[in-house]
């Protein structure tokens, strides 16, 4: 069921190992050899990185939504059943829990998975874009004395903007 | 890069690349639209704060390919189309990535 696919879970990080062109494709195109071996070792392993940091973030940030509604959900039936039952079992319990969500919410709020979700995702995708490019002998890769430092050099770029964090505040 | 191992590369960005990212936005349009069916049935009978909740914030499609490669993008399109003889479709489908773009904004 649709409606319920994208929830989070405890394990978002496949064991599949993430590529851009398969392996098994790769040896469909002998002209490219060299260059598919040069980005598996320079560009995939920070790719593998920043789209993992990604699927983290995200899944933290989905568990995070998880928390809040089924969590303000519970508090509000327990505001409504302790209007009919007098017992204060129920308000000690609905205060306890209340300041658990708070807590919660706060500590989610101050990791930033949204942000670093979409700053990790950017990246990664930033990175199979060079992918191409690189393959392509494209704008910044033309000049075949200079590719691979071009390639070194902004791989290490985007991996560690992707990685980093930075308050826009 | 030789004519040879331009048209090669061309392939391979047409399949590994566009293809791949089309089908990716494609899939992705499917599902929400399909989820958002399910999140209204849903909330017929079940009230719908849950499941208004769950569209808004869970059910959000993912920002995820939606980083292009422009030189490839905007000045190949064209050419692209020309190689691989599809100047009917394949050019205008590259509209409809963009249309599907704004779609998951």
């Amino acid at each position: 069921m649709e409606l319920f696919k994208r929830l989070p879970n405890f394990r978002p990080i496949s064991d599949e190992l993430q590529e851009i062109v398969p392996r098994s494709e790769q040896n469909n195109y002998p002209d490219f050899a060299g260059d598919f071996a040069l980005l598996e070792k320079e560009l995939m392993p920070h790719f593998r990185e920043l789209d993992n940091e990604a699927l983290r973030q995200q899944n933290w940030y989905r568990w995070m939504y998880i928390i809040l509604i089924f969590g303000g959900t519970l508090v509000t039936i327990l505001g409504i059943v302790q209007l009919t039952v007098i017992s204060s079992g129920i308000g000690i319990s609905e205060t306890i829990i209340a300041a658990i969500i708070g807590g919660a919410a706060l500590f989610i709020n101050a990791s930033h998975h949204h942000e670093r979700y979409f700053n990790a995702r950017l990246a990664a995708e930033l990175l199979r874009g060079e992918y191409f490019l690189f393959l392509g002998h494209l704008e910044p890769y033309i000049n075949e004395s200079d590719r691979l430092p071009q390639l070194l050099q902004r791989v290490i770029d985007i991996a560690e903007k992707g990685l980093r964090y930075e308050s826009a505040e | 890069m030789n004519q040879q191992n331009r048209e090669t590369f061309l392939k391979l960005y047409q399949h590994y690349r566009y293809e791949h990212q089309l089908s990716f936005y494609v899939n992705r349009h499917q599902e929400f639209t399909r989820a958002q069916t399910q999140a209204l049935v849903f909330s017929m009978g079940h009230g719908n704060y849950l499941s208004t909740a769950f569209l808004r914030e869970l059910l959000l499609p993912q920002i995820q390919r939606t980083v292009t490669d422009a030189q490839i993008t905007s000045n190949l399109r064209s050419r692209l189309a020309t190689a691989l003889h599809q100047l009917d479709g394949f050019f205008f489908e590259f509209f409809r990535v963009d249309l599907l773009n704004l779609f998951h904004e």
